[in-house]
This record gives structure tokens, C-alpha cells and sequence, in this order.
């Protein structure tokens, strides 16, 4: 046997397995993107401390992306409920974390609860709210289901932003804030920094006998001096752990009798109801579960990630970004929604605050216009640095939703079903429509009700 | 409360002012009156380009906002860059963007029909490239061009958004009319309800969507280029029409003139006396939870109940 075709042999043998078996597809596509990452590291010349906070990045942003969209997945994917107010849902877990733990003293003031309080707190509270958004809601149509839940989601948004609320005396004299259009900065830090340090708020209170030994071990091996590098990374990785864990609570609960009980009501609500299940009940238990996930993901990435919480990161469009993973990575499928949120983080969202300092590094552009006349006039005399230099030293944020705007028009014309949507799981993509014909200028299935309200079929 | 009359010398205006004089000595209360108008027009406005294209086509245009910069932008350049006078230059503003709306739907919205969630997630895409390039292009903001008319004579109280509500009255009517009255209109509707029946009788049913998509796009338009003189104008100016435009839809339910009528009445009224009596924030509140309250008593929004009304009372007679 050639070395060739031994190669090949390998090849077919991976392609094998990467259909096979999920866990080995992610982790291939985890160990791209890590791989990438360095690259993109090893251009930018950072030093190996840089290298490990690039890495705890990439794996912070692909765990906060991918439980989120295993939550939508779970309201959208098995349960076909069209939930766009998710920026919303994660607001009140974070929130309500935030309002717990906080100290009673500071400003604005909290309950001082402990984290694991806070934590099921906010989680519940999501839940709460999802309850009360789908028991007025569930029984509409598809798309207004969708503006009631946008309408909560700005409800919730203005609420939280509202200075009404910014500090209020619950009744018994117990005072609470959301801190108004400023948020709330001073919740307990990340618990991860318990394993590391004496006391967690402080990284000069001294080291754990744990934080010693892994510091003294990365210090003594890479040479890297800066901690906090490493607590990052370590949040990555427990996220990643309870990536799995959601994973593994939702494919558990795909496959039992709840699971089969809504995917019968996905395939066909009547014959569900006629078959004696409470078909509405089981509508509001899964948007209550997915809601709580949602709570869950928001503390875990707007929380803890970030550090403190404001109003103005709970905006729509946090909302749609989710969607857009969940389509890349094909609606329905577990696998792909983990695979959907680790490309929507790592290519959308990261790659491009990389870009225009390795274009920089790369090119060394000088040209830098301050508006658009200035920067497309000199094309016409064959200069095109002076366009790159003005879109890479002014525009780029706006360039980059530009190209995520394309790139979504580009995706659903023509691979509406995502990277995994192909395959038939617990969950297969749901068609809420019916009798369309895909693609079709014929199949519309709108009746205007006070047009006559004949059906089309 | 009538000093400063005439200070404009505009016609409109000064029969403004003496109605809202007259209603002012019959113990009326005025500003909240304006507040009220203002409100209505804005929400009737925001709403109506999209009852023709979520309403009635079932699309759920994400960019429905930025088509309403999209007007305003045009409108603004036009009598900024050109010196074109304001009224052509909403005329084009209008025009323009229904142009934009017709290639926007014989390109990428033609293909989605009948797919919601496909259709949202692409023109949100639709949104982010025209909000970001405006900004790449344009930069940050647009000079304004200043509000015409003055003040409400006696009132601090800006003239031209009052009269914006004759303008969505108006505009209102002459949708009801087009696609009520005319061939076009009924072939439309025809196609809309039942594109095979409709192609069988002989109506070419890909220009009818393409026309009113590009009708809806054009009245977005219109609703910016009428803000434009009194909006500041910015890449994100759609986004606060947004969330209202649809959740009036919903509210109105499938009937252009009725449905909007009574869903932006309704909630403009609900918006300006809970803003005027706590203030802004919960005026807001307010109009969303009307809303949803509305959307859940009756799922064919207030048009289902204005027949259900209009049925009985027909059964009396």
C-alpha cells in the first residue's frame, strides 16, 4: 500500500466517522477553530499568555453561543414555537441573578443571597416569565406568537432601563435596584475564581493551594505570569461542561414519553389532542423549560462572562444572532445547534475583531480618508488602499454586519436547512406552514380573514 | 391661550389654531389633544407600509424600519444635496424606495413566501446591510432639514406633526381606495388569497406581488420621507419604528384601512394619555400590553371584531 492511498484510507475512515458520531464532528470543528485561532495569534506575534487568553475566548463565546441556541433549539426545533424575544428571557435570568446576589449596601442595592440562589433564582424567574408570556400567547398563529414574545422581550428591556426602577423598596422594607440605564456592576465576580484565589472578588488576596499548584505549573512550564488568563480559560472549559450537560438533558428529554409527546404535537396537533394529550400543556411546560435555559445562558455569558449587566445588551439584535446560529447550524438538530453557535461565535463574531489588525500587520496601510467620496474617488485612478484604509479605519464594525447581512440573504436562499438540518434526529426541522410548496409562487398559504377567509386548499 | 395667532402666516395652520381655540373654551385639554394626534399619526404611519406587506402578504420584514430611513434618507439628500423643494422631494422619497422595494422582492423576498421564519431571518440580513452600509456611505447622520410650519398657533406644539395626521388619514383612504376600487386592487387581493385560481383567470400573479410589495415598501417610504424634516436622521432611525409598526398590524388585524385605523387610534390614544399622566416609559408599557391583550381576545385583531360587529348588526336589519 502507497503512502497515497493509506492517506486516503485515512480520510474515508475520518469522513466516516465524523458521520457517525457527534461528539467526534464537534470536536474536530472545536480543534479548526482552535487551530485558527492560534494562527491568527501567531500573526498578530502574541506572547504565549496572549495565545491562552485567544483560546479562552474562543472557547467562552462557542459555549455561551451554543446553550443558548440549544435552548431556542429546544422552542423552535422540537416544539416549533417561533420565540424571537430571547434577548428578553436571558435579561430576566441575569437580572434577577444579579438582584439576589448583590450586596444589600451597594448601590444599586441587592438582597445578598448566595450565587447558587441567584443562579436557580434567575433561572426560575425566566421560567416564570415564560409562563406568563405563553398562556396568552400559545394559542395564536405562528407570527403573532412571535410579536407577543418581541413585544415581552421590549417590555422587559424598558422596564429594566427604566430609572422607576433603578433603586424600589420592596414592602418590609427591603431595598432592590436594577440600577437603571447604567445596570448593575456589583454582583459576586465569577465563581470560577473560588478554586483560584482566597477571596474570589480580589486577585491579590493571594492563591488557593489549587491556584498555586496550576499557576506555579503554568509559569514554570510556558512561562506565563498573568493568572487571569488562565481563570478565563477555566470558565471556558466549565461552560463547555455545562454545554454538555444541556446537551445531554435535551436529548434525554427528545427521547422520552414528554419528547415523543411533542414531537406528535410538531407532526400534527390534532391527532395529539384526540389521542387525550393536553397538548397546550405540554407547549407551555417545553417554552418554560427552554425559558429557564435562556435565564441560565444569560447569567452564565452576560453575567458572569461579562461581569456586570446593562440594559442596552439586551437590544433585538441579540435575538436574531441567535436565530442565525440556529440556521447555520440547521434547525432541529441538537448536534448543529452546538455546531451553529460554535461558527456563529467563532467566524462571525470573533474572527472579525482579529481582521483589521492582521490586514494592518499584513499590508501596512497608510491611506486613511474620513469619508466615503475621499475613499472611493482615487478607484477610478486604479488606488484602491485609500477604500481599504477608510473601511478598515472607520467603518468596520459596519462592514462586518454588512457581510453577516449577506451572508444571511446568501444562506437562506440557497442552504435554508443549515450545516445539519439534512439529517432526520429526536427533533427534525419543523414546517409551520401549511401546504406551501418551497421555493414557490404558488403555494402561499395566507387567507385574509375578513377578505372572504376561503381556504386555499 | 389664542395670543400668537397668524405667527406663520400659513393657512393650515391658523384653522388649526381656531379650532383648537374654539375646542380650548369649551374646556378641552389641548396639549394633551396634540400629544394624542402626534401619537395616532406616528403609529398609523409606522404600521401602514407593512399591513400591505406582513398584513396581507404574510411577510415579516425585519427591514421595514430601515425602509423607512431609506425614505427619509432620500428625502433628506434630495433637498440637502439637490435643492429640490420638500414635497417633490418626499414624492421621490416615496418613489425611490418602492423602486428599491420591487428589485428587493423580484430578487431575495420572491422565493420566501409562505416561509416565515426564512423570510424574518433574510430581511434581518436585509436590514443590517442597508442600516450599515447608509452609515458606511453616509456617515453617522444627516444634516436635518428643519420642520416646516412653525408651531401650533398659541401652542408649543410643532404644527407639522399634527398635520401628519391628515397625511396618514390621507394616506389610509388612498391605499382603501386602490385596492378596493380598482382592477389592480382586486387583482391583487385575488392573487393574495388564491394565486392558482387567480393565475387561471388570467392575472399575471408575479407582477401582482411584485407590485404590492413594491406599494408597501413605497408607503414605508412615504412614512419616512413625511418624518424626515422633524426626525433625526441617523442609519438607526427605522429601528423605532419597528416594534410598534408590527405590533399595530397584529393588533388592526388583515384590513388595511380598518385595522390600521383602529389599531394606531386605539393604541396612540392608550400611548398619549398613560405617557401624559406617568410619563413615556409607561405609556410604552402601556401600548405593548394593550396589545397583547388585544392579540389574545381576538386572534383576527380588531378587523375580526369590527365584522363580527358589522355581521350582527346586518342579522338586526
Amino acid at each position: 500500500m502507497s503512502s497515497d492511498q493509506f492517506q486516503t484510507g485515512r480520510l474515508t475512515q475520518f469522513r466516516e466517522l465524523l458521520e457517525r458520531s457527534d461528539a467526534a464532528l464537534v470536536l474536530t470543528a472545536m480543534a479548526a477553530f482552535y487551530l485558527l485561532f492560534l494562527g491568527v495569534g501567531a500573526i498578530l506575534n502574541y506572547d504565549v499568555a496572549g495565545l491562552i487568553s485567544i483560546l479562552g475566548q474562543v472557547t467562552f463565546f462557542t459555549a455561551v453561543y451554543a446553550l443558548i441556541v440549544l435552548a431556542l433549539n429546544l422552542h423552535w426545533g422540537y416544539a416549533g414555537l417561533f420565540n424571537i424575544g430571547i434577548a428578553g428571557f436571558m435579561a430576566v435570568g441575569v437580572y434577577t441573578m444579579a438582584m439576589l446576589t448583590a450586596p444589600p449596601t451597594g448601590s444599586p442595592p441587592g438582597l445578598g443571597l448566595p450565587i447558587a440562589v441567584g443562579i436557580v433564582g434567575g433561572m426560575l424567574a425566566a421560567a416564570l416569565v415564560g409562563l406568563v408570556t405563553a398562556l396568552p400567547a400559545l394559542r395564536l398563529r405562528a407570527d403573532y406568537l412571535a410579536i407577543v414574545t418581541v413585544a415581552i422581550s421590549e417590555i422587559i428591556r424598558l422596564t429594566y432601563n427604566s430609572p422607576a426602577f433603578s433603586t424600589f423598596t420592596l414592602p418590609g422594607g427591603i431595598a432592590l435596584g436594577t440600577g437603571g440605564a447604567s445596570g448593575i456592576g456589583n454582583f459576586p465576580s465569577n465563581p470560577v475564581r473560588a478554586i483560584y484565589y482566597v477571596d474570589p472578588s480580589s486577585a491579590a488576596s493571594g492563591t488557593t493551594p489549587i491556584g498555586a499548584a496550576v499557576f506555579g505549573f503554568f509559569e514554570a512550564v510556558f512561562g506565563v505570569v498573568r493568572s487571569a488568563v488562565i481563570v478565563d480559560l477555566t470558565y471556558g472549559l466549565v461552560l463547555a461542561v455545562v454545554v454538555f450537560l444541556v446537551y445531554t438533558l435535551l436529548a434525554r428529554v427528545g427521547n422520552s414519553p414528554f419528547g415523543r409527546v411533542l414531537k406528535a404535537i410538531r407532526e400534527d396537533e390534532v391527532v395529539a389532542k384526540s389521542l387525550g394529550k393536553d397538548t397546550n400543556r405540554f407547549k407551555i411546560k417545553t417554552f418554560m423549560l427552554g425559558c429557564a435555559l435562556m435565564g441560565l445562558a444569560g447569567v452564565l455569558w452576560q453575567g458572569f462572562g461579562t461581569g456586570a449587566v446593562y440594559p442596552q445588551a439586551f437590544r433585538p439584535e441579540l435575538t436574531f444572532y441567535i436565530f442565525i446560529a440556529v440556521i447555520i447550524g440547521g434547525a432541529g438538530s441538537n448536534t448543529g445547534s452546538v455546531l451553529g453557535g460554535a461558527v456563529f461565535a467563532n467566524l462571525l463574531f470573533l474572527l472579525p475583531q482579529y481582521l483589521p489588525t492582521m490586514i494592518e500587520q499584513t499590508f501596512s496601510i497608510q491611506a486613511n480618508p474620513n469619508n466615503f467620496i475621499a475613499a472611493v474617488g482615487p478607484i477610478a485612478a486604479g488606488e484602491i488602499a485609500p477604500l481599504l484604509g477608510y473601511i478598515l479605519n472607520q467603518r468596520l464594525p459596519a462592514l462586518r454586519f454588512v457581510f453577516v447581512g449577506v451572508l444571511l440573504v446568501y444562506l437562506m436562499q440557497n442552504r435554508p436547512e443549515g450545516l445539519l438540518g439534512h439529517r432526520t434526529e429526536t427533533a427534525a426541522a419543523v414546517d409551520l406552514s401549511e401546504g406551501h410548496t418551497p421555493g414557490g409562487q404558488t403555494g402561499t398559504d395566507l387567507t385574509a380573514p375578513d377578505e372572504g377567509g376561503v381556504d386555499n386548499e | 391661550m389664542t395670543s400668537g395667532f397668524g405667527a406663520t402666516g400659513m393657512l393650515t395652520p391658523l384653522i388649526i389654531g381656531d379650532v383648537l381655540g374654539t375646542l380650548d373654551s369649551v374646556g378641552v385639554p389641548i396639549p394633551q389633544l396634540l400629544q394624542m394626534a402626534d401619537n395616532i399619526a406616528f403609529i398609523a404611519l409606522a404600521a401602514i407600509g407593512l399591513t400591505i406587506i406582513f398584513g396581507m402578504m404574510g411577510v415579516i420584514n425585519l427591514a421595514h424600519g430601515e425602509f423607512i430611513m431609506m425614505g427619509a434618507y432620500i428625502t433628506t439628500l434630495s433637498v440637502n444635496v439637490a435643492s429640490i423643494p420638500l414635497p417633490i422631494a418626499m414624492l421621490l422619497g416615496a418613489l425611490g424606495t418602492a423602486i428599491f422595494g420591487a428589485i428587493v422582492e423580484r430578487t431575495i423576498v420572491r422565493r420566501l413566501y409562505g416561509r416565515l421564519l426564512d423570510s424574518m431571518i433574510v430581511t434581518f440580513g436585509l436590514g443590517l446591510i442597508l442600516t450599515q452600509g447608509t452609515r458606511i456611505i453616509f456617515g453617522n447622520s444627516l444634516q436635518s432639514i428643519g420642520t416646516p410650519f412653525g408651531q401650533v398657533p398659541g401652542y408649543t406644539y410643532s404644527g407639522y406633526r399634527v398635520l401628519l395626521l391628515f397625511a396618514a388619514i390621507g394616506v389610509l383612504g388612498a391605499v382603501y381606495l386602490v385596492f378596493t376600487r380598482t382592477e389592480f386592487g382586486v387583482q391583487a387581493r385575488a392573487t393574495i388569497q388564491d394565486p392558482e385560481t387567480a393565475q387561471a383567470m388570467g392575472v399575471d400573479t408575479d407582477r401582482m406581488y411584485t407590485i404590492t410589495f413594491a406599494i408597501g415598501s413605497g408607503l414605508a417610504g412615504l412614512t419616512g420621507a413625511l418624518y424626515a424634516p422633524s426626525a433625526t436622521i441617523v442609519p438607526g432611525m427605522g429601528q423605532s419604528f419597528l416594534v410598534e409598526s408590527f405590533v399595530t398590524v397584529v393588533t388592526g388585524g388583515s384590513s388595511v384601512l380598518l385595522g390600521t385605523a383602529l389599531a394606531g387610534g386605539i393604541l396612540g390614544t392608550i400611548n398619549a394619555i398613560f405617557s401624559n399622566l406617568y410619563g413615556n416609559f409607561i405609556g410604552q408599557i402601556a401600548l405593548l400590553i394593550t396589545a397583547i391583550i388585544v392579540i389574545r381576545l381576538l386572534p383576527d385583531g380588531l378587523t375580526g371584531l369590527a365584522n363580527t360587529v358589522r355581521d350582527k348588526l346586518g342579522e338586526r336589519q
